[in-house]
């Protein structure tokens, strides 16, 4: 019994273990007033200095937005919204683009050393060229030029509009529609910034591309918007980290990540997410209402990879469209819930090509008072000749009070699929925790090792820098996550 | 408003006459009833849980409804629907008229309708009667019970082991499109034991749509074997919901077979409220042409130490459609449950479909549950191992087939009707026989 409780305590520690990247950064910020309207999205495009035709897309999000209604299918009690409460803008005060180091703000630079990003000389070591995005604005693209010997275009968003208008235009909206939902068409409209890639036909981008998204500044939702366009017979690694502040209020994160891969390329596309979570008491914390979705050519390859730790609510489901014949899609997630965090996160594989292949593996580990579901959706069109799934999802339950869900959908219009899928739910092996305590590991480490050999077939899946910094967190988030 | 509309303007003005040719507490229950059709109407496509079959456009018609209660007399041995090696007793519903003439009951069982039932045993009847269907919000069953008039109530008493199985047989045949809506009681007591076996006939010219409402209650210890087959024709459209609630240590089997249906949609609702209760669902469709089979069940464990096991197996050909829905909601204090859900689908054909949605929601943390589907078609290696061995093709196959079928045959415990439907199962296969043989009807 004493041990049982002893047990609970170091559970509870653990599991309440304070957010870490909770700091803000006193820079200013150039804010636009709350509310939305279509003045506010004029002002955003104005200051932005963007083309008309962008104008256009945006007001046209808007008024779509205006007659929809927020989403009610998911497992999640999401409080109301007020999107007349948020500013749609917050931008560092910068005049000109920084050239140099030099010139970026020294709060930021330390924002990102307490975060660990390798951002400068570091990032010859590491080898990464990171897409620092700071409350809505790139502050700083690293390895440009090394990149733009290849003719590999990674910049801002904001830059590529007006740099590459022709290969926005062609893509933007070609993969997320603005029609697509209610968080897409508002990231349609009010979309601030992100990042934008293009890897030409033939080219293996050298470097895994990166970049952070921190919200920062209070009361402004983030609204990022990434754009990935792969060509023919090219391969891009691309990872997207993000850790907000602590913050009492909750704020709104709706991005859209669209990629397109050509016929014979591979994009793979790994998340780490650790938005602030919300307090022990399930105060504060991020929306996180995400859409993205890419399209696989013939012969292509996308896989998503996901450790999701973060955001108070989540509401994510990376998708792969399998357009082409011989197209491959793959997910790998690992989400973990603690607290008073929801999580409602998946994927969806629509095969229409021919012996198109796709592979979902998720994970979820709820502890505290959580709830994680795992929603996915695997569809067969009738032209999907020789389609092939395999879906794994499996739960642990590491505390008495905590949630566990699984709701796959399985739509199959072709006689010649074979779609497995196969879910398990379960409370961490006492006998593990036994074996390990017996070996003198004590209980909390013993949880640590059960759950990252877990989570390890999704881990194993991440690029090396990556990985570091997952186990990192899956360990922070898990401290006395266990009951 | 839908399709709900035609019957609540129907309820208002011919009340009386329904109430009339009803009894005490079916009649109590109709106001309430009403209120939750209009409240929330027949399910559309948009409704979560209906996502695949269109119940507006199956309630639509103008159907005729027998309220005055017309009665076909029956004369015992002509619709035996006859399991070699079995011998039943007989319960026969014509339509939604429910008659048992059973001369000589030795089971041990209280077997009659629930009209007179409501004089008979009031008390058994308002205690159990609706108790769990009402809870349901959904308008189907509302609609249910705001138009039944009659059923079929079985009761087995505390320490009863039933003696002889029963088998209710459902008949359906107008030359109209008519719409029937059956009811169905059975209390088993404390230690009680029974086996029941439904099956649903039809030999109707016109479209019908027969909706049925089951509730089982399973008192501590009780045991129940449900066995339910459907034999109906392409026309024919059947909604019917299933409510069960075992107590500790109840066990229950049920099993539903569909072998000839127009669109069927079955509902299941079972909660385990007893400590150590034990439920085994397996289903098991075979559809061709247009057929559409659909089977929805959500199993809540409630209390703790319980199991659950489900299983249902679809082969499809042609056109036909076949979607499972399955839930499992584990509550918070339910620990040491054990649940395990399995849908397996074999298709034929390019323009069958198959929707699967296994879902799993767990709110308590020690348990172990799990839930497989798969999609696909017959093994080719082990077709291929067949045929070398001198089986051919088509022979290899139906082997094949069969054997994917075994599982869930062998889920059956009375061995009569294991065999029953061994035959029939490969009759249908074989796409030998429209219908049963078993009854007077169809020779």
């Amino acid at each position: 019994m004493e041990k049982e409780n002893k047990e609970k305590d170091i559970i509870n520690d653990v599991t309440t273990g304070e957010y870490r990247y909770g700091f803000t950064t006193e820079i200013d910020t150039d804010i636009l007033p709350v509310g939305l309207n279509e003045k506010v999205i004029e002002e955003i495009s104005r200051k932005k200095g963007e083309p008309e035709w962008l104008l256009e897309f945006r007001l046209k999000a808007y008024q779509y937005w205006k007659s929809m209604e927020m989403p009610r299918w998911a497992h999640l009690d999401i409080p109301e919204i007020d999107y007349q409460a948020i500013s749609y803008y917050a931008a560092p005060k910068t005049k000109n683009a920084p050239k140099s180091l030099d010139e970026v703000d020294p709060e930021i630079i330390k924002t990102f050393d307490k975060l660990g990003i390798p951002l400068e000389e570091r990032l010859k070591l590491t080898g990464v060229a990171v897409d620092a995005v700071m409350d809505s604005v790139s502050v700083r693209t690293t390895y440009r030029e090394k990149l733009a010997e290849l003719g590999v275009i990674f910049c801002s968003f904001n830059e590529a509009v007006k740099e590459y208008p022709d290969l926005v235009k062609r893509y933007l909206g070609s993969v997320v529609p603005y029609r697509d939902n209610f968080f897409a068409a508002l990231n349609s409209a009010v979309f601030s910034d992100g990042s934008f890639v293009y890897i030409p036909k033939g080219v293996r981008c050298p470097m895994e591309l990166s970049t952070y998204f921190r919200i920062n500044a209070m009361g402004t939702g983030q609204f990022e918007r990434t754009l990935i366009v792969a060509d023919e017979e090219s391969y891009v690694s691309y990872l997207e980290g993000c850790t907000a502040p602590m913050r009492d209020e909750n704020q709104l994160h709706a991005a859209i990540v669209e990629i397109v891969v050509n016929d014979r390329a591979e994009v793979k596309y790994s998340t780490v997410q650790n938005w602030f979570p919300g307090d022990k008491d399930g105060k504060g914390g991020v929306y996180n209402f995400v859409t993205k979705r890419g399209i696989c050519r013939d012969n292509a390859k996308l896989s998503w990879t996901q450790v999701e730790t973060g955001s108070a609510i989540t509401w994510k489901y990376p998708s792969c469209i399998l357009a082409g014949d011989n197209a491959v899609g793959e997910f790998y997630s690992v989400a973990v819930t603690n607290n008073y965090q929801q999580a409602d996160t998946g994927t969806k594989m629509i095969h229409i090509g021919r012996n198109t292949r796709s592979t979902v593996v998720s994970k979820g580990i709820s502890s505290g008072r959580s709830q994680n579901s795992y929603r996915g959706l695997i569809r067969v069109a009738p032209t999907a000749e020789n389609a092939r799934n395999y879906t794994q999802c499996d739960s642990l339950l590491l505390s008495p009070d905590c949630g566990a869900h699984t709701f796959p959908y399985i739509d199959i219009k072709n006689k010649t699929a074979v779609v497995e899928h196969e879910a398990t739910t379960s409370k961490i092996n006492e006998e593990q925790i036994f074996y390990c305590n017996q070996r003198g590991i004590p209980t909390e480490e013993a949880i640590a090792l059960i759950v990252n050999g877990y989570a390890k077939e999704v881990m194993n899946k991440l690029p090396m820098e990556f990985a570091v910094e997952a186990q990192k967190l899956l360990q922070i988030s898990l401290e006395g996550g266990v009951g | 408003m839908g399709a709900e509309k035609q019957y609540i303007e129907l309820l208002s003005a011919h009340r009386t006459l329904i109430d009339e040719n009803s009894a005490g507490q079916i009649n109590a229950m109709r106001s309430a009833a009403v209120e939750t059709l209009k409240q929330n109407g027949i399910p559309t496509g948009k409704h979560e849980d209906y996502r695949h079959i269109d119940m507006q456009s199956l309630y639509a018609p103008d159907y005729g409804l027998n309220f005055k209660r017309l009665g076909l007399r029956v004369s015992g041995e002509m619709y035996r629907c006859s399991v070699p090696g079995m011998k039943p007793l007989t319960a026969y519903v014509i339509g939604d008229v429910p008659s048992v003439h059973i001369t000589e009951n030795k089971s041990g069982a209280i077997i009659t309708t629930i009209r007179e039932a409501c004089s008979a045993y009031p008390e058994i009847i308002s205690k159990y009667y609706g108790r769990l269907s009402s809870k349901s919000a959904d308008g189907t069953v509302a609609l249910n019970t705001a138009l039944a008039q009659d059923g079929l109530f079985i009761h087995i008493p505390d320490g009863v082991k039933m003696t002889m199985p029963l088998q209710i047989v459902n008949i359906m045949q107008s030359p109209e499109p008519l719409m029937t809506n059956r009811r169905l009681l059975i209390v088993a007591g404390r230690g009680a034991e029974g086996e029941i076996l439904v099956c649903d006939h039809n030999f109707s010219a016109a479209g019908t749509l027969s909706t049925q409402v089951t509730e089982i209650y399973a008192e501590e210890g009780a045991s129940l074997q449900y066995y339910e087959v459907e034999e109906t024709t392409l026309k024919a459209s059947r909604v019917a919901s299933l409510f069960a609630e075992q107590q500790a240590m109840s066990r229950l089997l049920l099993d539903t077979i569909t072998l000839h249906n127009g669109i069927t949609r079955n509902n299941y609702d079972i909660s385990l409220a007893g400590e150590g209760a034990e439920i085994e669902l397996v289903g098991m469709g075979i559809a061709d042409k247009t057929q559409k089979i659909d089977n929805y069940t959500r199993i809540r464990h409630i209390a703790p130490r319980c199991t659950s096991n489900e299983l249902f197996k679809y082969i499809l050909d042609e056109e036909a459609t076949a979607i499972f829905k399955g839930s499992i909601i584990v509550e918070n204090r339910a620990d040491k449950s054990v649940a395990r859900q399995t849908n397996k689908n074999i298709s034929l054909s390019p323009s069958a479909h198959v929707y699967t949605e296994p879902q799993l929601e767990i709110y308590a943390d020690d348990v172990k549950c799990g839930h497989g589907a798969t999609v696909g078609q017959l093994d080719e290696s082990a077709l291929f191992y067949l045929r070398q061995r001198g089986i051919p093709e088509a022979e290899a196959r139906m082997m094949l087939m069969l054997a994917f079928t075994g599982d869930i045959i062998e889920k059956v415990r009375l061995a009569p009707l294991k065999e029953r439907l061994t035959y029939l199962i490969d009759n249908r296969l074989r796409g030998g026989i429209d219908r049963c043989e078993g009854c007077a009807m169809c020779k």
